[in-house]
């Protein structure tokens, strides 16, 4: 089978996620899109990314529950992250909650645009 | 045969197979000379008798026929001269299709797969090719059965008619030739001409649909999930490349004569439909399920609609349920019969679908969902307010961060929240960006929204022990209804317990450095084990899994304790050993706490042990002093015991049961549930512990619980032992997670009340309540000093150097005013000192024994009797009283 390039456009739309959700805290507080698009962003897509980027180098995604396992350690590392990067600015005394927001944007945008470009990275388990 | 007859080259040897047809075997042995006739018994199928004859060849070419194939006169010859390359395999014959009814004229080429024509189009020059579809296979044959001939388990048929094994067989029979010899060639022979003629039967929309289905099937159970998807896509590519013109002939209604152009278009709509509900059946089907007996009717029917029943039974029981009615059995006093009925439907909904064979496993997480609102939505829906006063401390805590920006390591009550502030951090920065006022919000769901988290890492561990899937949705099922310990409300360590067990699954997966020797396992239980992983896999992973460890250090003092035990209980097992991520995650626990939070460690040890959890929460009878508890929290007490006791009793039969299973797949979630036994030993954490240890060991005696009823074999164990055990599980959980809503619940009036104080009291002021059951208790706490009056020492001996105007808890009981005005006097000047007796105070300590019966009674005469004492606030949440300063007229 020949291996299909994956579409771009997740990674890309996850590279932008951090900034959206920087975008979204202008709209009115506490209305319902602000609250859906900053907890999936916090929940989501700092581990999403993360995952994205070392996927290539996990070895192959072919046991039964693999998907599963995606998921919840999408979830574990989001929240992991959410939890270090914040819980370094509290305790260091310079927190605002733009800066902790840019910082896991950033890291988001740096990992999902280093897995676009990650060599090797082509529809799993294409093996020859 | 004739057609085999009549070969220029003749085979060395002809093998008839006869599918379970004893007659049929009898007749061809004296009608054909010179085959070899072999009745095949077993697993039915085209791929089981072909593996029938391949143990029986001795060609080294093995070519496969079937009753609607015949060859050419120069078909043996032309294959044969395909393997004088030595690198050649497999070579495929090319199909000359005919149908013996005439062609339908609704098939178009796009659909020749389904008759066994190759998917991916023939190169005519005998080229190479990389799939092995298609009928008319010939393959060396040493090659063939050092690959363990045709997968048997991927040969799914389409309705009773033997064809060519399905997509699935074959690409799972191409990878083990890849496998075997990565240079081998497999080609196309076009010279090897194979008649088909195709029986009239074969040309009903019906027969095209239930192939693509079982082709679809095949596909998913392809071990190799990425390998059986990439075939999928090769299947259904043609017909994907089809169809735009197919659409176009139909709007034309041009297209070759002999096919009617919409009836082609709707054919390839039904078989790319049916190939890919085929497929997503088989995935969803992951588990094993050869163990259940076909369902019947009324099973189905009673799975299919107890979960919406019972979903909405417990909607309507949620619009009538008066609160204030409550005594001091709980939640469960109020709840309507609606409620329970939702309960016993879901109990049996759920037990009807274990034994349904058929089931989605969407339904299975279904009723797994439902469950866990129904348990721990309920609360968040019923109550006007945030439930349970630790979470109230802990949006405090988050309301302190928002309002600071800074963590305040200085020693205090709540400096342990500080030192370990990762939970904290997180959630005020979602507060913050949210835009929310505070986390209430965010708080009252959160018992619900961490059951649910929980879900996925518990599926994840469960299925590396077990593939059967009753025993991991029954696990499953008992976990959340035994785990009324309440540590899943808003905290930190509900946090740090999925990403504990997070962990602990990727590490079961994916940190395999062995083979596991296949143990006696004679209830099908054991799972396919997780692949073995190269060293530089597992240091990648054990790289990506420092990010949640890093957390939970972070996070909570007792959940990175409790890995670093399992972690070294994993390390016992060979196969599992990693001694970097245990040294490494070891020593970020030490550092964390010896750099960080050394502070609190060395000065408030027992403040730590004490913020460890909350005994109060969900302890009972056994640790009061002074009272008496009612004879309902008695019962609850009991009830929480006999949940408990009767979990682990469950546990050690089950675990008995099947002792063959859990001594080798088993293995590593047995490490992982005795590992926090160890923890027992350190039994200064008073009776806070073993609740502790009773909930990380949940994963392994809720699976062992249900291994005692699951796979049940028994009819009368699973349709009446198991639901009953079930219903008490689900009791006994309302009885300890909701045994104290009495004082757990709070009115908006007691939030208004503590609320109002906050506004009049003056800066460094002293709050003293009977309890800590109170709303807001710590808003603000940077401001005020909090004395509960429960917390008071119980002897002068047990606090040496106890200032003397505290009182001690007998001293206070005995002489309620006094000892409050000598307390509440040493105020700074300038604070005030208030006494708050909300709603929640009595029972909070009369019902639970902590008081005798009419102590806040008693307190309320005198300290109104005694003239120091002002009521500053009062609504139907209770009152404050502000007490006065010492007058002239007071000391005469």
């Amino acid at each position: 089978m020949k291996a299909s390039r994956p579409a771009r456009w997740p990674l890309l739309l996850l590279a932008a996620s951090g900034w959206l959700a920087l975008s979204a805290t202008g709209l009115a507080a506490g209305s319902a899109p602000r609250v859906a698009v900053t907890v999936l962003f916090l929940l989501v897509c700092p581990g999403a990314a993360v995952l994205a980027l070392v996927r290539p180098l996990l070895g192959p995604r072919d046991h039964s529950g693999d998907a599963m396992e995606s998921v919840a350690l999408t979830v574990a590392v989001s929240v992991a992250l959410g939890m270090l990067v914040t819980a370094g600015y509290y305790m260091t005394g310079v927190f605002t909650m733009p800066r902790a927001v840019m910082t896991l944007a950033g890291i988001t945008t740096v990992a999902a645009l280093g897995a676009l470009v990650m060599p090797g990275r082509r529809r799993q388990g294409g093996r020859p | 045969m004739g057609a085999i007859g009549a070969q220029r080259t003749p085979p060395d040897e002809v093998i008839l197979v006869i599918d379970h047809n004893v007659e049929l075997v009898a007749w061809s042995a004296t009608e054909f000379d010179g085959v070899t006739v072999l009745a095949h018994e077993g697993t039915r199928g085209t791929a089981a008798a072909r593996n029938r004859a391949l143990a029986a060849a001795r060609g080294d070419v093995v070519a496969f026929l079937d009753d609607e194939t015949a060859p050419d006169p120069d078909w043996t010859e032309r294959l044969l001269e395909a393997y004088a390359d030595p690198e050649v395999v497999a070579v495929r014959s090319r199909l000359a299709i005919r149908w013996e009814a005439g062609r339908p004229n609704w098939f178009p080429n796009e659909l020749a797969w389904v008759v066994g024509a190759p998917c991916t189009g023939a190169p005519d020059d005998g080229g190479p090719i990389d799939d092995l579809y298609g009928a008319g296979l010939s393959i060396r044959r040493e090659t063939l059965f050092a690959a363990g001939g045709f997968p048997e388990d991927l040969d799914h048929q389409a309705g009773g008619m033997l064809a060519e094994p399905p997509a699935g067989a074959k690409t799972e029979l191409r990878l083990r030739l890849h496998d075997l010899a990565p240079g081998a060639k497999l080609v196309q022979q076009p010279a090897a001409t194979l008649r088909v003629r195709l029986a009239a039967r074969r040309g009903g929309i019906g027969h095209l649909v239930s192939r693509c289905a079982a082709e679809g099937k095949s596909l998913a159970a392809v071990p190799q999930r990425a390998q059986g998807r990439a075939a999928l896509g090769a299947h259904l590519a043609p017909i994907r490349a089809g169809l735009p013109r197919a659409v176009f002939r139909t709007l034309t209604a041009t297209g070759p004569r002999d096919v009617e152009a919409w009836r082609a278009l709707a054919a390839m709509l039904l078989a790319l439909v049916a190939t890919t509900v085929g497929y997503l059946n088989g995935r969803l089907q992951s588990t094993r399920t050869d163990e259940i007996r076909r369902t019947s009717t009324l099973t189905w029917f009673v799975a299919r609609t107890a979960l919406p029943v019972a979903t909405v039974l417990w909607g309507l029981s949620l619009r009538s349920v008066d609160l204030d009615a409550m005594t001091d059995l709980g939640l469960i006093t109020v709840m309507p019969a609606t409620f329970w009925a939702a309960i016993v439907v879901m109990v049996a909904g759920f037990v009807a679908l274990l034994s349904d064979k058929f089931a989605l496993e969407l339904w299975h997480a279904g009723y797994v969902l439902v469950l866990i609102a129904v348990l721990h939505a309920t609360p968040a829906l019923l109550y006007p307010t945030l439930r349970y006063s630790w979470a109230w401390k802990h949006v405090s805590v988050i309301d302190y961060l928002i309002r600071h920006g800074v963590t305040d390591p200085a020693p205090g009550p709540l400096s342990a929240y500080h030192q370990w502030p990762g939970f904290f951090s997180f959630f005020a920065t979602m507060t913050q960006m949210a835009g929310l006022d505070d986390a209430l919000d965010i708080a009252s769901w959160g018992p619900l929204a961490f059951n649910i988290a929980t879900l996925l890492p518990l599926l994840l561990l469960f299925r590396t022990v077990t593939r059967n899937r009753q025993l991991v949705w029954g696990g499953v099922w008992v976990f959340f209804s035994c785990s009324w310990v309440g540590q899943d409300y808003f905290s930190p360590q509900a946090t740090t317990l999925v990403m504990y067990l997070t962990i602990l699954a990727v590490m079961v997966r994916r940190f395999r450095r062995g083979p596991i020797r296949a143990g006696a396992d004679p209830d099908g239980l054991a799972a396919e084990p997780p692949p073995i992983t190269s060293a530089r896999h597992r240091l990648i992973w054990a790289t990506l899994l420092m990010m949640p460890i890093v957390a939970i250090t972070s996070a909570h003092q007792l959940t990175p304790l409790m890995l670093v035990g399992a972690l070294t209980a994993l390390f016992v097992l060979r196969r599992y050993r990693n001694l970097g991520l245990l040294l490494v995650t070891a020593a970020v626990v030490a550092g964390w706490d010896v750099i960080i939070a050394w502070q609190v460690l060395e000065s408030r040890f027992s403040d730590i042990m004490e913020s460890l959890g909350d005994a109060g929460g969900n302890l009972s009878a056994g640790l009061i002093a002074l009272g008496t508890a009612s004879p309902g929290q008695v019962i609850v007490a009991y009830a929480d015991r006999a949940l408990s006791v009767g979990l682990w009793g469950l546990a050690l039969c089950g675990a008995f049961v099947r002792r063959r299973w859990l001594r080798r797949p088993g293995l590593p979630l047995l490490m992982i549930g005795i590992a926090p036994l160890a923890f027992l030993a350190g039994g200064s954490y008073g009776g806070e512990i073993i609740f502790r240890v009773y909930l990380f060991a949940l994963p392994l005696t809720a699976l062992l619980a249900a291994a005692l009823f699951l796979p049940a074999r028994r009819a009368w164990v699973r349709t009446l032992v198991f639901p009953v055990v079930l219903l008490l599980m689900v009791t006994g959980f309302f009885f300890g997670n909701y045994g104290k809503e009495q004082s757990n619940y709070f009115t908006t009036d007691e939030v208004h009340l503590v609320r109002a104080l906050h506004r009049i009291a003056p800066q460094r002021s002293l709050i003293v309540a009977p309890t800590f059951f109170l709303p807001a208790a710590y808003d603000q706490y940077e401001r005020y000093d909090h004395i509960w009056l429960d917390e008071l020492p119980p002897s002068r001996e047990a606090v040496p150097n106890l200032p003397g105007h505290v009182p001690t808890l007998p001293e206070f009981v005995k002489d309620p005013s006094p000892a409050l005005i000598d307390l509440m006097g040493a105020v700074p000047p300038g604070a005030k000192a208030y006494l708050v007796l909300n709603r929640a105070q009595l029972p909070a300590t009369e019902t639970a024994g902590i008081f005798p019966k009419g102590t806040i009674d008693r307190l309320i005469r005198e300290i109104s009797g005694s003239g120091r004492f002002r009521q500053v606030l009062g609504n139907d949440g209770g009152v404050v009283y502000e007490l006065l300063p010492q007058t002239k007229a007071g000391k005469s």
